[in-house]
């Protein structure tokens, strides 16, 4: 219907799909994304099923990521291929160095929702610090390797489909070019896997994590000009007004957890 | 209500054209035309097909105070403008005799004819016209992991344990779970 599934297999969670799009231009990716999702629920609903793009909806096992890769291009040619390590160019590098700098305050537009910081947990394939790799699926983007120059591209790693998709990926691409404007380095690839770093080692490599929650994401958010900026007054008023109000309403609940936990114990 | 940039009738572009043949040609007889709110959550506003001309040439009114993170109420009426360019046959209610396709609408403020800022479409085209500046075009591809999973087993996820004793779980069939888009599905006839 308009636009190409690149893919579609099982995940590593039980009745979990994986269904991966064609590159296209972002706007176009932005609305199919939209339509997608109630598209999905529209013909799961038929079968009788419920698809979720809950982020993580059962607890313990893998949850659903948004995985989003990216390139620029400029005059037809792929302005992330490079000569430099991983094929990537100064342009990619800086780039990917913007999204880095700026992560935690797109995380709140990214990971939008309470249940967001759920998956964003070391373990379960998703990526919790602020890092980027070739090859280790913990940090926050990876470098996927590519056959030709044009599939050169970064993939973050850290969105996930509760996100509105317009605002996640204006965020995603503000950053970056904020840190081609600044002309900003990269830091190295960490090609170890994280999960396994003990405190010290985090330390010892300067690695930031994401915020822990939708409260400190929106705080990041709010004091993060070149986020707020792109998502303009309206838009970043309104978000974190809403965002706020749900991450108050989920502070004074008691969760079942708690009830499971404490009921019987006092 | 001022609003300069709505087009006179009549005025369609080639590419509106083709949309309009195309909703012919298909039999298509509804219009979902799609647009997102702050939280990205999905509506739609259904339109007979044959309102097509109408909603390229002069958009269709909705009560922006209405939607998510939008606007308060004196200040409400908003204007859809659909993208011919996003025109797509929706398959799984389309069977050559009747048919349902989706336009994607950016949001005009009708108060000053120019795009509503709180539209988060507006939004991704400003970062991508500031990726043009740089001589910039972006590419982009996610690959979404839904949880498909039969109703029961994710509902046993909540019967689990005691504490329903206390604070029922939430009753009623699993439409009623508060997820937008399904309902908004279900409310304009997307089942048959």
């Amino acid at each position: 219907m308009g636009f190409d599934i690149e893919a579609s297999h099982h995940e590593v969670a039980e009745g979990q799909y994986e269904i991966n799009f064609e590159y296209d231009d972002a706007l176009t990716t932005a609305d199919n994304v939209a339509t997608f999702r109630f598209v999905v629920r529209a013909v799961a609903a038929q079968h009788d099923l419920h698809a979720t793009f809950m982020p993580k909806p059962v607890p313990k096992i893998n949850g659903s990521g948004m995985h989003t890769h990216m390139s620029l291009f400029e005059d037809g040619e792929n302005a992330f291929h490079g000569d430099g390590d991983f094929d990537l160019s100064e342009t990619a590098l800086s780039y990917l160095a913007g999204v880095l700098d700026h992560a935690q305050a797109i995380t709140a537009v990214t990971n939008p929702t309470v249940n967001s910081y759920k998956r964003l947990v070391p373990g379960y394939e998703a990526p919790v610090y602020v890092a980027w790799s070739d090859r280790n699926r913990s940090a926050l983007i990876r470098k996927p390797a590519a056959r030709v120059p044009a599939a050169t591209r970064i993939e973050a790693r850290f969105p996930d489909p509760s996100c509105n998709p317009y605002l996640g990926f204006a965020s995603l691409i503000n950053a970056g070019l904020d840190g081609i404007e600044r002309d900003l380095d990269a830091p190295d690839p960490i090609r170890e896997n994280i999960y396994d770093f003990d405190d010290e080692q985090i330390a010892e490599y300067g690695i930031e994590t994401l915020p822990k929650n939708l409260g400190d994401a929106v705080e990041a958010l709010e004091a993060d000009e070149v986020v707020l900026d792109g998502l303009g007054e309206h838009v970043a008023e309104k978000f974190i007004e809403a965002k706020n109000q749900e991450f108050t309403e989920y502070l004074v609940d008691v969760s079942e957890w708690e009830l499971d936990r404490y009921l019987e114990t006092f | 209500m001022t609003d300069d940039n709505a087009k006179p009738d009549g005025g369609l572009t080639a590419e509106e054209q083709a949309v309009v043949d195309e909703i012919d040609e298909n039999n298509i007889d509804f219009l979902r035309l799609q647009f997102t709110d702050i939280l990205g959550v999905v509506k739609n506003v259904s339109v007979p097909a044959d309102q097509a001309e109408k909603a390229f040439t002069e958009g269709i009114y909705f009560d922006g105070s209405s939607i998510n993170g939008f606007v308060r109420i004196q200040e409400s009426d908003m204007r859809l403008k659909p993208d011919p360019e996003t025109f797509a046959i929706l398959p799984w209610r389309s069977d050559g005799e009747s048919g349902a396709a989706r336009l994607i609408c950016d949001v005009i403020n009708t108060s000053t004819g120019e795009p509503f800022e709180g539209d988060p479409r507006y939004v991704l085209k400003q970062a991508l016209e500031k990726a043009d500046e740089h001589g910039y075009e972006v590419n982009m591809a996610p690959g979404v992991l839904p949880v498909r999973d039969g109703r029961r087993r994710l509902r046993d996820h909540r019967v689990r344990g005691p504490r329903w004793l206390l604070r029922p779980r939430p009753e009623g069939p699993p439409e009623r779970r508060p997820s937008g888009d399904h309902l908004h599905a279900r409310g304009d006839g997307l089942r048959h």
